[in-house]
């Protein structure tokens, strides 16, 4: 599944791990994360994130 | 136990600034006063006695008494006969020491740098050596058990010493070890401008037992450069300081630092750096080394992660032959076969014009800079020497001595005091020649090319190249001593330009041969001399050709190349159809039957003209009209030949026609791009200097009143918030797509709004601001505008902005238009809706919107028993040297990359996306880094301290010099309800520790940017801008951790950035003005009890820190504690 980096602080979201910090389960593709859903780290909106290679 | 078996070695402390103590007699001094080396026999028990207190004091290595026993300073007291003797003399007075203490220690032969030096002229290389090898012969015989070189200013001097030492040792067939102890002063550098990653390059080849620093300083000030040594050099790093930086008082020296503040500063370098040689310089006493004893009692020096780095230098800078971007450039214009300009210069005995022609490849880029004297009917050896005086004293990138004769080889690599590339060896004449050359690099630890050519000639196939390189390497490394690293091998290239039937493979031959040595000589690197391959082809194709033959070099393993490197194209700068062209012909792909790949080649680059300026894809480019190519330029970001282009067009419509009618729909064109994510925002900037400059040109032409046409719009940066970037993009996006900007610059008063607006009638009002407080700022501005009477739009954009807060919190005090903004685009559009009337306020619909989740620590209850580790000090202290080159590690490339520059991937794929990075991104970042320490943008400085501290329901109550400081923290006010105090115990529970810091990067930066900003260097502007915003967070990621080190909670350092981002480390610092603390009236306690107005940072009335660059932070060690937002 396509990794996904927040632009504003290098937080790579692996739907893999999932983002325990909000409560999103593993396996979690990024397109499926809740609307509210911010980065973890920075509180940038997911509109700042960036697929990673 | 052996020497190198000791686990920590404890030198002794000074000797002059004890000697001085002592009760010396005056006759002892026979007329030499300041002669200490003549005390050894003239007063043995003085010297003996000063011996014995350091012996006492728990000191394992003794140095002798002979700092200034050579021929060159004795000479100056009438006793350079008397060398052998004072040293004999010197070494059997530490002896009798140990044995009358009864106990065992070391002898050390201190070797100090004469008063001479050698890089600057003072003295000659065998002068110089003859005295050092008279001393290290003496000490070794009379039994001293290692030598050590220190106090050494001078690369030349410290490399001369070397020589000589080894040469001794070698003779003597002794074990002796020899340490290299350098002084770095606290200007950042050795005396004659050396830093230490260069001086570490020239001292790493010789077979040294340690490198270290002494003297200058005390242990901080060597703090940067004792982690590279510690970080980048394989051998044992050593460290004598001396007791603080001296200070005059009354007269006389002072050393301010107490036993006890030296050894804590020493044993953290032991503890956490892993350094095993410990001991005093100027201004420690005995019981500075008995303090430092017991600090390290029962402590092993910290494993160490070596990275070594094969470098090459030069009297100032290192540079890496394994560039981070291949390939490690040399310019290939100093040479008087090769150019004929050189050649003329040499030839008139123009020795600085020469020197110009390297300075010049320096500016274009070159890593290194190769230098060939050899022409007929000229002194090859004085040329030589007298260029690489010059060159060794002026240029700052590494020399390549480029010779076939030894003799002149060792000329020059006498002179450069840097580590030099010699160019070249091969076996052509059996190996003769590449006996002496290689015997003589390893002599002087030079770095050697070697060519692929044997005793029949050169190799050609790619059997013969590999076979050839292996018999080299053999006989380098095997029998004359050279390590891998130290060779690079060139094997060959033939031009595939000519047509010979028998070379249409010569290139994709070098290619196959590059691998294979790669691969088979593990530690080698390859080099090339890229131009071969295109000789006899037009200037302008071979240009093309060679660029596309260097990248395909580097994907095959090339390192470096010799080249000019100002000729060197991107490969994002070379058309799809041309690359393919030029690959067809490097590999020899047959496309079609009637043609040959070169002629196919020949054909495509028919009509390409040499250009200085254009790029090739410009020239290949057809006629079009000058209405389009002025469109296509705006797109473009092209500048070049603006002034021409636009006269044309004056010719044929008016001035205000050009701009309305044709650059404006332009500057559309690429809002629209940027909006598809089509553009990224640097390009957007390059349009928008493109749009700026043709304005200018055309303003002339236009009447008053067709040059004040547009709406007015004022931009201001809210009072108390020092950020413009944000402001300053919206200026160059709205004042380049025809509106006219009023920018009233940053921490501007309501009434300063008020004012001008009314004034000015202006149409619209935009405010930014970066900080939390600044959001709360536009609230309370918009019912004062209201008060004053205000209708006009106003444009909100700031980071800590929502749509949310907007249309709740500010539309409703204001009655006209309150528009949220994300970003510079949003403001444009938002202005276009106000010229088409359908500009209306913020509108948040919360059905339609997921409330913002609140990510954070969550579940457990913070612990309440954490330890709470020993703070190193109490109180705040200032430091004022961090070398900026220590904080680029600590950059967040990505948030650079793709979020302060707008380099984002978006939609291109990852190859595309990579090739932009490598391309032009990197290179872009590499260059800043360069420039950055070069032109001493970064000023890093640091004011922090460690503090007791409690916690009293939301408040961390700080206690310092019998006062106390309150800093009430805000709890959040949804679950798990954090706050900061929740971390610190309270007073019941035993009280706490806590850090703070204010760090800057200086004044010079904001300066630097500001000037790009008004000479419309947008892109530039941005570029630098972001760069120094990521440098100062780096910076403070960099103190944090030396916060956690000095705590000892630091633990492993994080194997990758991304792994500091997710602050996988024992606690987390939160920076006042950011979500987990947004009150910025913190900073007054702050201010009090770090004092920054010592590192030059101030703070405004409300409370923002100047210079803009500068970042604070409470440092909090409970290991729960990690970011949360309130
Ligand atoms: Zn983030």
């Amino acid at each position: 599944m396509k990794k996904y980096i927040c632009t504003n602080c290098g937080y790579v979201y692996d739907p893999a791990a999932g983002d325990p910090l909000s409560g999103i389960a593993p396996g979690t593709p990024f397109d499926e994360l809740p609307p509210g859903w911010i980065c973890p780290i920075c509180y940038a909106p997911k509109s700042q994130f960036d697929e990673l290679e | 136990m052996a020497i190198r078996d000791e686990k920590i070695l404890f030198f002794d402390g000074a000797c002059g600034t004890n000697l001085q103590r002592m009760e010396i007699p005056p006759s002892a001094w026979e007329g030499r006063d300041g002669c200490n080396e003549f005390l050894n026999v003239s007063a043995p028990e003085v010297i003996r006695e000063w011996h014995s207190s350091f012996l006492s004091a728990g000191a394992t290595v003794l140095e002798t008494n002979t700092f200034g026993a050579n021929a060159i300073v004795l000479s100056e007291y009438g006793l350079a006969d008397r060398v052998a003797e004072i040293n004999r003399a010197a070494v059997g007075n530490a002896r009798e020491a140990i044995r009358k203490a009864g106990g065992a220690a070391y002898v050390a032969g201190s070797i100090g740098p004469t008063t001479k030096l050698p890089s600057l002229g003072h003295i000659a290389f065998q002068p110089m050596a003859a005295a050092f090898a008279e001393q290290a012969k003496a000490l070794i015989e009379a039994g001293a058990d290692l030598l050590i070189v220190e106090t050494c200013q001078d690369l030349l001097q410290v490399k001369i010493a070397l020589i000589s030492c080894f040469g001794v040792v070698e003779a003597m067939k002794r074990d002796v070890p020899v340490m290299v102890s350098l002084t770095i002063e606290n200007t950042g550098t050795m005396l004659v401008g050396t830093d230490v990653a260069a001086a570490l390059a020239a001292i790493e080849p010789f077979p040294v037992f340690s490198v270290g620093l002494n003297c200058a300083t005390g242990p901080e000030g060597m703090t940067s450069h004792v982690r590279y040594l510690c970080r980048h050099y394989r051998g044992r790093v050593s460290c004598i300081p001396n007791a603080g930086m001296p200070q005059v008082r009354d007269g006389k020296t002072h050393y301010p630092l107490s036993p006890e503040a030296f050894a804590a500063q020493l044993a953290a370098f032991v503890r956490d750096e892993g350094v095993s040689i410990v001991g005093g310089c100027c201004g420690t006493t005995p019981e500075h080394i008995r303090k430092l004893r017991e600090a390290l009692e029962g402590i092993v020096p910290s494993p160490r992660n070596v990275v070594e780095k094969p470098s090459l230098s030069s009297l100032y800078q290192a540079a890496e032959i394994r560039q981070e971007i291949p390939p490690f450039l040399i310019g290939e214009r100093c040479n008087a076969n090769g150019s004929k300009r050189f050649r003329d210069l040499l030839l008139a005995d123009d020795y600085p014009g020469a020197l110009r022609v390297a300075l010049e490849q320096q500016e274009d880029g070159a890593h290194a800079v190769d230098l060939c004297t050899a022409y007929a009917g000229r002194d090859e050896q004085a040329d030589l020497s007298a260029m690489v005086r010059l060159f060794a004293q002026s240029v700052q990138i590494p020399t390549v001595i480029d010779s076939t004769t030894p003799d002149c080889i060792e000329a020059a690599l006498k002179i450069h005091p840097g580590r030099c590339l010699v160019n070249s060896v091969n076996l052509e004449d059996g190996g003769k020649n590449l006996e002496r050359v290689c015997r003589l690099a390893k002599t002087y630890g030079a770095a050697v090319i070697a060519l692929t050519i044997h005793e029949k000639g050169m190799a050609m196939t790619v059997e013969e190249k590999v076979e050839t390189a292996r018999a080299i390497h053999d006989l380098a490394v095997h029998r004359y001593g050279l390590r891998p690293s130290d060779l690079l091998f060139d094997v060959l290239t033939f031009t595939i330009g000519s047509g010979d039937a028998t070379l249409v493979d010569a290139a994709a031959t070098t290619l196959a041969a590059i691998r294979r040595v790669k691969e088979e000589l593990p530690g080698v690197s390859t080099l090339l001399g890229v131009s071969n391959v295109s000789f006899g082809l037009s200037p302008a194709s071979r240009r093309v050709l060679n660029s596309v033959f260097l990248h395909e070099g580097v994907a095959a393993g090339l390192d470096a190349a010799i080249i000019d490197a100002g000729k060197v194209l991107p490969m994002s700068k070379i058309p799809e159809r041309d690359r393919e062209v030029c690959l067809d012909l490097i590999y020899d792909r047959r496309k079609s039957e009637a043609e040959s790949p070169l002629y196919a080649f020949i054909r495509h680059f028919a009509d390409l003209k040499p250009a200085e300026e254009k790029s090739a894809a410009d020239a290949n480019l057809p006629a079009i009209p000058p209405e389009e190519e002025l469109a296509e330029k705006v797109v473009a970001g092209d500048k070049d030949g603006l002034e021409d282009l636009l006269s044309i067009l004056l010719s044929r419509r008016p001035a205000a026609s050009i701009i309305n009618q044709l650059l404006v729909p332009a500057m559309r064109r690429v809002g629209e791009l940027f909006g598809r994510g089509e553009m990224l925002l640097p390009f957007v900037l390059q349009s928008a200097e493109v749009m700026k400059r043709s304005v200018d040109i055309l303003a002339p032409f236009m009447e008053k009143a067709e040059r004040e046409e547009g709406r007015r719009v004022l931009l201001a940066t809210v009072a108390g918030d020092v950020h413009d970037i944000g402001k300053n993009l919206v200026d160059i996006i709205l004042s380049n797509n025809g509106y006219r900007v009023v920018n009233l610059g940053i921490k501007v008063p309501a009434e300063t709004i008020i004012e001008k607006a009314r004034e000015l009638r202006v149409d619209a009002i935009g405010l930014s601001g970066l900080l939390v407080k600044s959001a709360l700022v536009m609230r309370e501005n918009l019912p004062q505008f209201a008060a004053a009477g205000l209708r006009v739009p106003v444009l909100l954009g700031g980071a800590a902005l929502t749509e949310k807060f907007v249309a709740q919190e500010c539309v409703p005090g204001y009655p006209g238009p309150v528009v949220y903004c994300a970003d510079a685009f949003a403001g444009l559009s938002a202005m276009r809706r106000m010229d088409e009337g359908t500009l209306s306020s913020t509108a948040f619909d919360a059905a339609g919107t997921a409330p913002a989740m609140t990510p954070g620590p969550r579940g457990a209850a913070v612990a309440r028993d954490n330890p709470v580790p020993a703070p190193p000090f109490l109180g705040a202290r200032h430091v004022d040297r961090i070398d900026p080159r220590e904080l680029f590690p600590y950059v967040n490339e990505q948030a650079l990359f793709r979020g302060r520059w707008g380099y984002r991937r978006g939609k291109m794929t990852a190859e595309a996306y990579e090739e932009l990075v490598r391309g032009k991104v990197r290179p872009m970042y590499e260059d800043l880094k360069r420039r950055g320490v070069e032109e001493s943008l970064f000023a890093p400085k640091v004011a922090y301290g460690w503090f007791r501290a409690f916690a009293e329901g939301d408040t961390l109550v700080v206690e310092h010099d019998g006062r106390a400081w309150r800093f009430p923290f805000p709890r959040q006010k949804t679950p798990p309800h954090l706050c900061i105090a929740d971390y610190f115990r309270t007073r019941a529970e035993g009280g706490d520790v806590a850090g703070f810091f204010v760090a800057t990067i200086g004044e010079e930066m904001t300066r630097a940017t500001q000037a790009l900003f008004t000479s419309d260097r947008y892109h530039d502007y941005l570029m630098l801008h972001a760069f120094g915003v990521e440098v100062t967070d780096a910076l403070a990621e960099y103190w944090h951790e030396t916060m956690r080190r000095e705590l000892g909670i630091a633990g492993e350092r994080p194997p990758a950035f991304s792994a500091y981002v997710v602050q996988e480390y024992q606690g987390s610092r939160y920076g006042f003005g950011y979500p987990s603390c947004p009150d910025l009236s913190a900073h007054e306690p702050v201010f009090e009890l770090l004092d920054p107005g010592r590192i030059g940072v101030t703070l405004t009335e409300s409370m923002e820190m100047v210079p803009e660059q500068t970042t604070s932070a409470i440092v909090v060690h409970h290991p729960q504690a990690k970011y949360f937002a309130v």
